[in-house]
């Protein structure tokens, strides 16, 4: 990327939005604050909020109450076309009746360029986003993620001040997204645009922001990066929509001693209160017992998948069912018996 | 605007003179000529509804299930072309061969059988046949393609035999588009104007000829009568129209559970 | 089965088919009264042909369907756009005054449109100015159901949200993305629309009759002077009939063919 597209960035911040729908909180008070440059995914399951927070800072929801800002400008009350942000659509929302060069001129026809600039901006961005030559081509011959790169050069066109990406990708094979997902995160690191991005896929959420926000029924569940996302889920929500995770209720006996899974375990590292042990699946180790012999924290198998890298083996622990992924190198077998290893600093504990 | 005051003015002047309200329009309207006309009409529609609602719906259910596409888009196109051709034109078609020396006429008589007086009302059916058929056609097509040929499959599946699976699943799956459809060809039929006018200048008595008859001036000029008129007929077809409305929503919800 | 299925199939088509047939032979016909036409002649047509009130009716025939449909298309497109994006609820409101004329059909419609029209300050009745709005109105139904299937098939909410984020206001998203986008819609809508403008007969007759004459008027004249030239009308209008209705189903796919007629 050239430096003449450099945008000047901007923040964007939200203060105690609400929405309410029919009597139900889509919105509840969100307070967040996305930095200049910095790429922002809010993250959480369908009906959640996220989108709507999304279209807040668009302006095609008005929130019952609280404030948007983007930069200094309080835009709550200033309408959608008047925003100056650019936005991309889960279903791409490209004008069928233009080309490609048509529709990522469209921002600059309405902001009125003159058709020499217009033009070389329009190259300009087929260039960006790798669609040379792609100008006259009708986007409805177009593959989905020719399609979805389309829709963001048409975006940035008219150099927003922010980048608003509603589920970008979730329309996309699962080849084409992992692609896109990298080129887009590059695409926004070079430019330096503000961005938030929706999304309900974890692993676009971890893999393309600086920060993720969990969002559950209307409120924030937490906000961070995603390492201290995975590392220190903040709730059991969390925990178990980012990333995988074996959950259990657990009886804290005394003594840094549980009991989880009708076993007792000793985790000299936590507080030792009652709720519940949360463990990666990643995390666990499987050595094989002999018949007869017995471990503190013992397993059957049930079943074993392969996965390539690596595999899956389900595991019955007490009448609970646990996860773990191990290395391909040891060979297991249903019904056979395993203790499992845990090293103790990674146990995570939370409230039930 | 141009929907809505029509009918309000339609209401008030069915019940009102010169001086207020009043009924004598009503009364009128209930002579025995009028309501000679109500039930000349709701019986020629119901019959064309039920003769075209048959054809039509075996009809479309033969299309559905050919296998010969270009039949089938043939068969549709011209079924929905047809659907929409009433009038005039279709009027003097049908003089041509079912009028008093009319072709078909010609041919049956050759054959020693006795030809068909399409200036009479017992034979208009056939006239109204050439737009209802069509037109239960197009609207039981999609009824059909919401069948889905892998319920037949599980159907067969699970030992059902193909009487079986219409029976149980095709049949009540079809059965609100189809009495909905039904509905609507009553009603088509029911406002018919300009077809059975054009064939019979009016000596078939009807109630859309009736009411064209009052405000024309041709035999009585009545307006209020034909008011008084025109709100009965717009009554019966509010009733077609709101069981149509709440056939198509029974519909949506099977269509829903696929 | 397949014998059942063709012949039913094959029934409809001659039911539908060999009524236009005939008449098209006896258009050309100088004289048939027995089982095979004893004479043929080019007469029925160079006579209508030559008729210049076939030609003015024609063409005010050819102005009230153009302008009807120009009409009913100019209140639904912007209509349904600001329904869809601002009252979504309404929609089946306007749905159900797309039925209304099934209600209130040409016949009933004329009662109380003369009723308003024909006394001052409004006496336009007998005028082309009462015929145009009222047939606008009837035809709205044709054009609702293909205008309406394009809007929702297009998504336009979601288009509409792009433009608006790109900057354009409201006036501009109707004319340069809403517009072109239900295009087809609007076309095989009008074109169905434009279709029963021309043949309509019930309003022209009780509005205007004989003050201001189009076709199906002209032939219902004819019809009892001469039935050749009439049948040659007929299978014009037949064809003309024929040419839109499968243009118009030509620009939608070809399992999309319910809206082929007028019903939701």
């Amino acid at each position: 990327m050239t430096n003449s597209n450099a945008i000047s960035s901007v923040n964007i911040k939200l203060e105690n939005i609400k929405k309410t729908y029919n009597g139900k909180a889509a919105v509840d008070n969100v307070s967040l604050e996305v930095k200049p440059g910095e790429m922002v995914s809010l993250l959480g399951p369908s009906g959640c909020g996220k989108t709507t927070t999304l279209r807040a800072v668009a302006g095609f929801e008005i929130p019952d109450s609280g404030r948007v800002f983007i930069g200094d400008q309080d835009v709550t009350k200033v309408a959608a076309e008047q925003r100056r942000v650019g936005m991309v659509f889960q279903s791409y929302a490209l004008f069928p009746n233009l080309s490609v060069a048509g529709n990522i001129a469209f921002g600059l026809r309405v902001a009125g360029w003159e058709a020499a600039k217009l033009k070389a901006r329009v190259s300009e961005l087929l260039e960006v986003v790798g669609l040379h030559g792609f100008d006259r081509r009708s986007v409805l011959t177009l593959s989905g993620g020719q399609r979805q790169r389309v829709a963001l050069a048409r975006a940035l066109a008219p150099n927003p001040r922010v980048l608003l990406l509603d589920e970008p990708l979730s329309a996309l094979d699962a080849k084409i997204r992992a692609e896109l997902r990298t080129e887009l995160r590059r695409l926004q690191l070079d430019l330096g645009i503000t961005t938030l991005l929706v999304t309900h896929d974890q692993e676009e959420a971890m893999s393309m922001s600086d920060r993720v926000v969990v969002m559950n029924q209307g409120r924030i569940e937490q906000l961070g990066t995603p390492r201290d996302l995975y590392a220190t889920p903040a709730s059991p929500f969390v925990a178990a929509f980012v990333g995988a995770m074996n959950l259990m209720p657990a009886e804290a006996l005394g003594n840094s001693s549980f009991r989880v899974s009708g076993q007792k375990v000793n985790i000299p590292n936590l507080e030792n209160k009652s709720g519940r042990l949360g463990v990666r699946p990643e995390v666990i180790e499987l050595m094989p017992l002999e018949p007869g012999q017995t471990a503190p924290l013992q397993a059957v198998i049930e079943l074993v998948t392969y996965l390539g890298a690596d595999q899956q083996v389900i595991l019955k622990v007490g009448s609970d069912t646990w996860v773990a992924r191990v290395e391909n190198d040891q060979i297991f077998a249903r019904g056979q018996h395993v203790a499992l290893e845990i090293p103790s600093n990674a146990w995570l504990w939370l409230p039930i | 605007m141009f929907e809505i005051m029509p009918g309000i003015l339609l209401v008030v002047s069915a019940f009102t003179n010169k001086f207020g309200f009043t009924l004598e329009h009503m009364q009128e309207a209930t002579k025995p000529l009028f309501l000679k006309a109500l039930l000349n009409s709701i019986n020629l529609s119901w019959f064309t509804a039920l003769e075209g609602g048959i054809l039509g719906t075996i009809t479309a259910g033969a299309i559905w299930s050919s296998k010969n596409p270009s039949l089938k888009r043939f068969a549709t196109a011209i079924s929905g072309v047809s659907a929409n051709f009433a009038g005039v034109p279709l009027a003097f078609a049908f003089v041509v061969i079912l009028g008093s020396s009319g072709i078909v006429n010609l041919i049956l008589e050759r054959f020693g059988i006795e030809g068909i007086d399409i200036y009479r009302r017992q034979n208009l059916h056939w006239v109204y046949l050439y737009f209802q058929w069509p037109l239960m056609t197009v609207l039981m097509l999609p009824a059909f393609n919401a069948i889905q040929r892998e319920w037949i499959e599980a159907a067969r599946g699970l030992g059902s035999s193909s009487l079986g699976f219409w029976l149980k699943v095709g049949i009540p799956v079809l059965l609100p588009t189809l009495l909905g459809s039904m509905i609507l060809l009553f009603a088509n039929s029911f406002g018919a104007y300009a077809t059975v006018y054009a064939l019979s200048q009016g000596s078939i008595n009807l109630l859309p000829t009736q009411i064209g008859f009052q405000v024309s001036g041709q035999v009585g000029y009545n307006p209020g009568a034909a008011a008084a008129l025109s709100v009965m007929m717009a009554i019966t077809l509010l009733l077609s129209l709101a069981l149509y409305r709440f056939s198509r929503r029974w519909a949506a919800q099977l269509e829903g559970a696929k | 089965m397949t014998f059942l299925r063709r012949g039913i199939i094959g029934l409809l088509l001659a039911y539908l088919l060999l009524p236009i047939l005939m008449t098209l032979v006896y258009s050309l016909s100088s004289s048939w009264t027995e089982l095979i036409p004893k004479a043929f002649s080019l007469e029925a047509w160079s006579n209508l042909f030559s008729d210049p009130k076939f030609w003015a009716d024609g063409g005010r025939s050819l102005i009230l369907a153009f302008s009807a449909v120009a009409l009913s298309i100019f209140f639904l497109v912007p209509t349904l756009f600001a329904i869809t994006l601002y009252a979504p609820k309404l929609s089946s409101a306007l749905e159900f005054f797309s039925l209304w004329p099934f209600v209130f059909p040409g016949v009933i419609m004329a009662v109380g449109l003369i009723k308003i029209f024909s006394t001052p300050p409004l006496a336009i009745s007998g005028t082309p100015w009462l015929l145009i709005p009222a047939v606008t109105v009837v035809v709205m139904p044709y054009a609702y159901r293909a205008v309406a299937n394009a809007f929702e098939s297009s998504d336009v909410r979601q288009l509409a949200e792009a433009a608006r984020s790109l900057g354009a206001s409201d006036l501009q998203i109707l004319a340069w993305v809403i517009f072109p986008t239900v295009l087809p819609g609007v076309l095989s809508g009008g074109v169905l629309a434009l279709s029963a403008a021309f043949g309509e007969f019930s309003l022209a007759q009780l509005l205007v009759g004989s003050s201001w004459e189009t076709l199906p008027y002209y032939q219902y004249l004819t019809n009892s002077q001469d039935g050749h030239k009439s049948a040659a009308i007929s299978v014009l209008a037949f064809a003309i009939a024929w040419g839109l209705g499968s243009f118009a189903l030509g620009l939608r796919s070809s399992d999309n063919l319910k809206d082929a007629v007028t019903v939701a």
